[in-house]
């Protein structure tokens, strides 16, 4: 029987033949399910996208999150193109990075600076250089198993790095106050900065909610020792509070960075700072042959107007939660439990008891089948596009996939 | 996965009794010229570093059974190394400082057949390209012995190196099954830190091998696998970051047994 990815499969391997892997870094097939999945896209519209052989999906995954208000959205377009008549990449930045600068300052309440790049990792890699040279400390501690980027010092991946990489990036459990006191014992006045992210979202894992006071209580040993508290909202920006997900919960970082959701898919990212780090931030060498481009700038603000306009995050968190409870309900029905975790708004649900995920990956399967694209091993995200029609075609696959899986694992 | 970090010695002596000593077991049952010289053999052959790790051979009516546990058969012949380096070094088949023999000297004259099933044991593990090209039964053997050895060298490597350990620290235990389907056994690791020669029941993740060819290009480290998976020359399922942090003590298992596991072909 011919594969319904017919046309994937003969691109990956022309792909596998230029290019190592066929296809690198978080969209390589081996990373989710490989054989039953697109491995490559061809257009998208609002919530759906469509593959190369013609399929198409309800998109539960949006990118990896930077899609926000729905793929290829018309007036963040027009403000990308209008843009790109005039230019993207000069000598020189063009007038929108200081409107830029200017709109997410003033969004987030304790930042007084704006710094760009084009992906997460140029943002939390540079965030602790900034804490670095602010304190003149050499210890980062951040939370076993998050994810911060590619680079050395935080790639989760096995190959490129030293063990010097990593000499003084020191981690410790989530929500686990004592290890972290004690690392900070152990490091006294070493620690330059703390990274964390809003919430504990590991690949392969149930995502975990901070502890009541879990956030708080960092920020306040942070600013006793004199240490920067940096947020990671690459994953989470714009998708719990327009001003930063530390306002979601509670607490106050000292430097924040996004990407993802920033630019609705335009290659972006920003860290904001407070005031008396804006010193060591000038003292940190910061670019990147496009770092500067104007499009992806044009297409942020333009984005971040339509998040405040449209009310996008309360759309997400209402949309999330009839989606939570249509998923539970739907496995309920056929026998299942779910361990249904994190905001609504970037949801993930791992199958209760089961630690090879082998039942995840085949309620996928079966989703994609039945039209909707999901993950079975990374956290989901919703976009403003999907309605309540959508919905409701997703919570219909699911009870057909939920079926179908009744009969692969009748034990439950 | 606990355990202690070893020198590079002492974890390349481990490998070399626990991994690669333990292959004449396999030879002896699949290849017909091991079986000839074991079924004229008759000794039971007891390697050991002195205060450090120990295998006893026992060959018997044609047939060979290594022995690694902790609990082990007395042996007629006993070769006790000083240091694992002079035991590495003989098994790289460099000069060496000759083991202390313990036993009855007139045993000693057994080691003639352990010697030249070691010989074959070599030849298999590490072959000319054009033998390996051009006997497929001999490149079926070779592959199965590859297979064994790196399952049992990768829970040595996983519980001593450094790397290995520091990987394998960040993912949750579980087993991990290997699938060869022109083979009819799969290997595990992960359960007790011991390979084995059975199924694993609810293993947490398998990977699992289209072909010899496949098989041969990950065992000789010409893979790429991430574009075999995406081929679908090679599947990974379960628990995907196991198989990953697994590969990484597979992959140190190299820097150990470079340029591929040898034993003495001279004692």
């Amino acid at each position: 029987m011919e594969s319904p990815f017919s046309r994937s499969h003969a691109l990956f391997s022309r792909a596998a033949a230029v290019i190592p892997g066929g296809i690198f870094g978080h969209t390589s097939p081996a990373a989710s399910l490989p054989g039953a999945s697109p491995y490559f896209a061809q257009n998208a519209q609002g919530c759906r996208y469509t593959d190369v052989d013609g399929h198409e999906y309800i998109d539960l995954l949006c990118g990896y999150g930077p899609i926000i208000l729905g793929y290829n959205h018309p007036e963040v377009e027009a403000a990308a193109a209008r843009q790109a008549r005039d230019g993207n990449c000069f000598n020189h930045p063009a007038p929108v990075m200081v409107e830029l600068a200017e709109r997410l300052v003033a969004l987030v309440d304790f930042a007084s600076w704006a710094v760009f790049g084009k992906n997460g990792a140029d943002m939390t890699s540079w965030a602790i250089q900034v804490a670095r040279e602010h304190t003149q400390r050499k210890k980062i501690l951040k939370i076993a198993g998050a994810y911060h980027g590619a680079h050395p010092w935080c790639t989760p991946g096995h190959g490129g790095w030293i063990p010097e990489d990593r000499e003084h990036i020191h981690a410790f459990p989530w929500n686990d106050l004592d290890a972290f006191h004690t690392l900070l014992k152990r490091f006294r006045n070493q620690v330059a900065g703390v990274i964390v992210t809003a919430f504990h979202h590991p690949a392969f894992g149930d995502s975990i909610l901070p502890a009541p006071g879990f956030l708080p209580s960092l920020q306040d040993s942070c600013q006793r020792a004199g240490i920067v508290l940096i947020l990671d909202d690459v994953r989470s920006g714009f998708r719990l509070h327009l001003g930063g997900s530390h306002r979601h919960f509670g607490f106050e970082p000292d430097l924040i960075c996004f990407s993802k959701a920033l630019g609705n898919g335009h290659p972006i990212s920003a860290a904001l700072g407070r005031e008396n780090l804006r010193i060591a931030a000038s003292k940190v060498f910061l670019t990147g042959s496009f770092w500067q481009s104007a499009v992806p700038m044009a297409a942020a603000l333009r984005c971040l107007e339509i998040l405040e306009r449209e009310n996008v995050i309360a759309h997400l968190e209402q949309i999330g939660a009839i989606l939570r409870a249509g998923f539970l309900s739907a496995a309920g029905r056929h026998g299942f439990s779910l361990h249904y975790s994190g905001p609504d708004a970037m949801p993930f649900f791992t199958f209760a008891n089961e630690r090879n995920f082998l039942r995840n990956q085949a309620f996928c399967r079966a989703m994609i089948r039945n039209g909707v694209f999901l993950h079975p091993h990374h956290n989901w995200f919703l976009c403003a596009a999907l309605q309540d029609k959508d919905v409701q075609e997703i919570l219909r696959a699911a009870d057909g996939a939920f079926r179908l899986l009744r009969e692969e694992f009748p034990q439950g | 996965m606990p355990g202690s970090a070893l020198t590079f010695d002492q974890i390349l002596s481990r490998l070399h009794l626990h991994a690669v000593l333990p292959a004449l077991e396999t030879l002896v049952k699949f290849c017909p010229e091991a079986q000839h010289i074991a079924r004229a053999a008759d000794f039971s052959l007891r390697m050991s570093v002195l205060r450090g790790s120990a295998t006893t051979l026992v060959c018997r009516a044609g047939t060979l059974t290594a022995h690694c546990g902790p609990s082990q058969p007395r042996a007629e012949i006993a070769l006790c190394f000083l240091t694992a380096r002079s035991l590495n070094r003989l098994f790289n088949n460099q000069s060496a400082l000759p083991p202390l023999p313990l036993g009855w000297p007139w045993h000693l004259g057994k080691l003639r057949k352990f010697l030249a099933l070691t010989r074959l044991l070599d030849a298999h593990l590490q072959p000319s390209p054009e033998k390996l090209a051009t006997d497929s039964e001999f490149r079926r053997l070779h592959l199965r012995l590859l297979l064994q050895v790196l399952a049992a060298a990768a829970p040595v490597v996983g519980q001593h190196d450094a790397i290995a350990r520091a990987a394998l620290a960040e993912v949750s235990p579980g087993i991990l099954e290997f699938r060869a389907p022109t083979f009819d056994f799969v290997a595990t690791l992960g359960s007790e830190n011991k390979p084995s020669i059975h199924s694993a029941a609810g293993s947490t993740a398998t990977i699992s091998f289209r072909d010899d060819d496949t098989l041969a290009a990950a065992l000789h480290g010409e893979l790429d696998a991430q574009a075999a998976i995406g081929l679908g020359c090679l599947e990974v399922c379960g628990l995907i970051p196991l198989a990953d942090a697994w590969g990484v003590a597979l992959d140190r298992v190299e820097a150990y047994l470079q340029p591929a596991p040898a034993v003495a072909t001279a004692a």
